[in-house]
């Protein structure tokens, strides 16, 4: 099952490599790059972040991807398998090769890279948490980019209220430390409604088997919705006054 | 042994199965029968594990482990495997996630089909073969066949069938078969249930079923028999009935004939479509 998923995982980060085809554009880029006298090393730090995007929502996204274009969920329900030994299988190869992927850029890009970290384990676990409930790729995208919408009102709300418990900004962990409560705070609703409901998913249509889905994740999101509200003004004027 | 107990299941609003019930015991050949939509191959999808029941249990017999999947062969109508994979890496595959230490594709070797050819290039009757061999790989206590055989060739039915009787004849092997081609099992089956609304309507051993359903060609109705269905001609009629018991059979005017499996199982769903 791990081997399956490993060479999965390497197929997904091969199609997304697959923007290198737009070498041809670089050509373009060069002239406009000469041009304008970018430094060469910020566009390759840029196009190496946008692989990692890609690559991060992607394979997220196609998590089930094997299952529904083979129509194999049954195939895979019969197997002697835990539905966490599944989801472990299927998560834990893609999770490795995002890490890889972001140690790298602190090596290409520099150390200051590492406190985006945050950023990435959102896309990639909110891609696949939502890839239970949309099909389409391009739905899934959608819901990653509202997730990293939200993720930043979400981040300065905490940033101020953990200031008034006595964490200081704009310390690194402090930083981080926030990323990482913002992160959680959106993901563990997700989470929570994927594993709940791929722990008793079976083969019926999936349409009938959302209901648990749907109740833990939309008041989650209401109740989030609520929280950046009351404190979104005040978290403002604290960005504003440091 | 395949212990099923009050259980209920449906799909969305429609009810399949409520307090359904059932017991086979390890080692038997059954068949279960119905008309299209009564729940027959949803039921062999609950006892594959693949369908969880809203309530009730399927209980399997305790010397098969935690996870009975692991000793369950199941071949759906719909075959279901990773299409995408070739033979070699689906055997792979299917190796690592039962820890197989190895894996006899003579079986596969016998139908031609190449180790490298992807599953989605097999034609229905190769996939069925490939199949049944992943499934005669884990050794199986239980084998669920759905109604698959219908479509593949007369000579693939064959070694098809032919697995199935090397294998019971190793070891007691539970079966449960949905709809199979009734001709071509009559001699392995040893019992046949008939689904109804999704209930039991008849569950018989199928000696006794065979001594039990007769054709009677009369020109007039017995009308103190069950008739399960009838074919009117011209001077005379045929009547399908069930149950057909030897005190019966003096008071019948007209001959008695009897009926092989699929006679017996078209009277029955005749029945239920009339």
């Amino acid at each position: 099952m791990l081997k399956k998923e490993c060479l999965e995982a390497i197929k997904k980060l091969l199609e997304s490599l697959l923007i290198l085809i737009v070498i041809p554009l670089a050509i373009v880029w060069d002239k406009l790059v000469a041009h304008n006298g970018w430094p060469y090393a910020d566009i390759f730090k840029g196009g190496y972040i946008a692989t990692l995007v890609i690559y991060a929502v992607y394979a997220g996204a196609t998590i089930f991807l094997p299952e529904r274009r083979d129509r194999a969920f049954e195939y895979l329900f019969s197997l002697p398998l835990t539905r966490s030994q599944i989801v472990m299988a299927k998560v834990l190869p893609r999770f490795v090769i995002l890490v890889i992927l972001f140690l790298l850029s602190a090596v290409f890009i520099g150390h200051g890279v590492l406190a985006s970290g945050i950023i990435f384990i959102l896309l990639f676990f909110g891609a696949a948490s939502l890839s239970i409930a949309v099909n389409s790729i391009i739905l899934n995208l959608v819901g990653v980019s509202f997730l990293f919408a939200a993720f930043q009102p979400c981040f300065n709300v905490l940033s101020y209220l953990l200031s008034k418990l006595g964490l200081k900004f704009p310390s690194v962990l402090a930083f981080i430390f926030a990323q990482l409560c913002s992160a959680l705070l959106l993901l563990i609703p997700l989470w929570l409604a994927f594993w709940l409901t791929f722990k008793k998913l079976d083969v019926k249509p999936i349409r009938l088997q959302m209901k648990t889905y749907y109740s833990i994740l939309l008041p989650s999101l209401a109740g989030l919705a609520a929280f950046i509200l009351l404190f979104y003004k005040k978290s403002m004027s604290w960005i504003i006054a440091r | 042994m395949i212990e099923i107990e009050g259980l209920s299941f449906s799909y969305g609003k429609t009810m399949i199965f409520r307090d359904f019930s059932l017991r086979i015991p390890k080692g038997q050949v059954c068949l279960i029968t119905g008309i299209n939509g009564v729940g027959k191959s949803t039921l062999l999808r609950l006892m594959a594990g693949v369908l969880r029941p809203a309530k009730g249990e399927i209980r399997f017999d305790p010397n098969m482990g935690a996870d009975p999947r692991a000793k369950i062969g199941f071949i759906s109508d719909v075959l279901s495997l990773y299409e995408s994979l070739t033979i070699a890496q689906a055997i792979d595959f299917h190796k690592s996630v039962y820890a197989l230490p190895s894996f006899d594709d003579s079986l596969i070797r016998h139908t031609k089909i190449g180790h490298d050819k992807k599953i989605k290039e097999l034609s229905t009757g190769q996939r069925t073969i490939f199949h049944l061999s992943l499934v005669l790989s884990i050794e199986p206590e239980i084998l669920l066949i759905d109604e698959i055989i219908h479509s593949i060739d007369a000579y693939l039915r064959k070694v098809f069938l032919e697995q199935i009787v090397q294998l019971l004849l190793k070891r007691p092997v539970t079966v449960v078969m949905v709809n199979v081609n009734f001709h071509d099992i009559e001699h392995l089956v040893e019992r046949v249930i008939l689904l109804k609304s999704g209930e039991i309507a008849v569950d018989e051993n199928i000696e006794e079923l065979k001594a039990k359903v007769k054709k009677i060609i009369s020109g007039s109705r017995p009308e103190f028999l069950n008739i399960l269905s009838q074919i009117d001609y011209s001077d005379h009629s045929e009547f399908y009935v069930y149950p057909c018991t030897d005190d019966l059979k003096e008071k019948i005017e007209g001959e008695i004939v009897d009926l092989n499996l699929t006679e017996i199982v078209s009277a029955f769903i005749g029945g239920e479509y009339a």
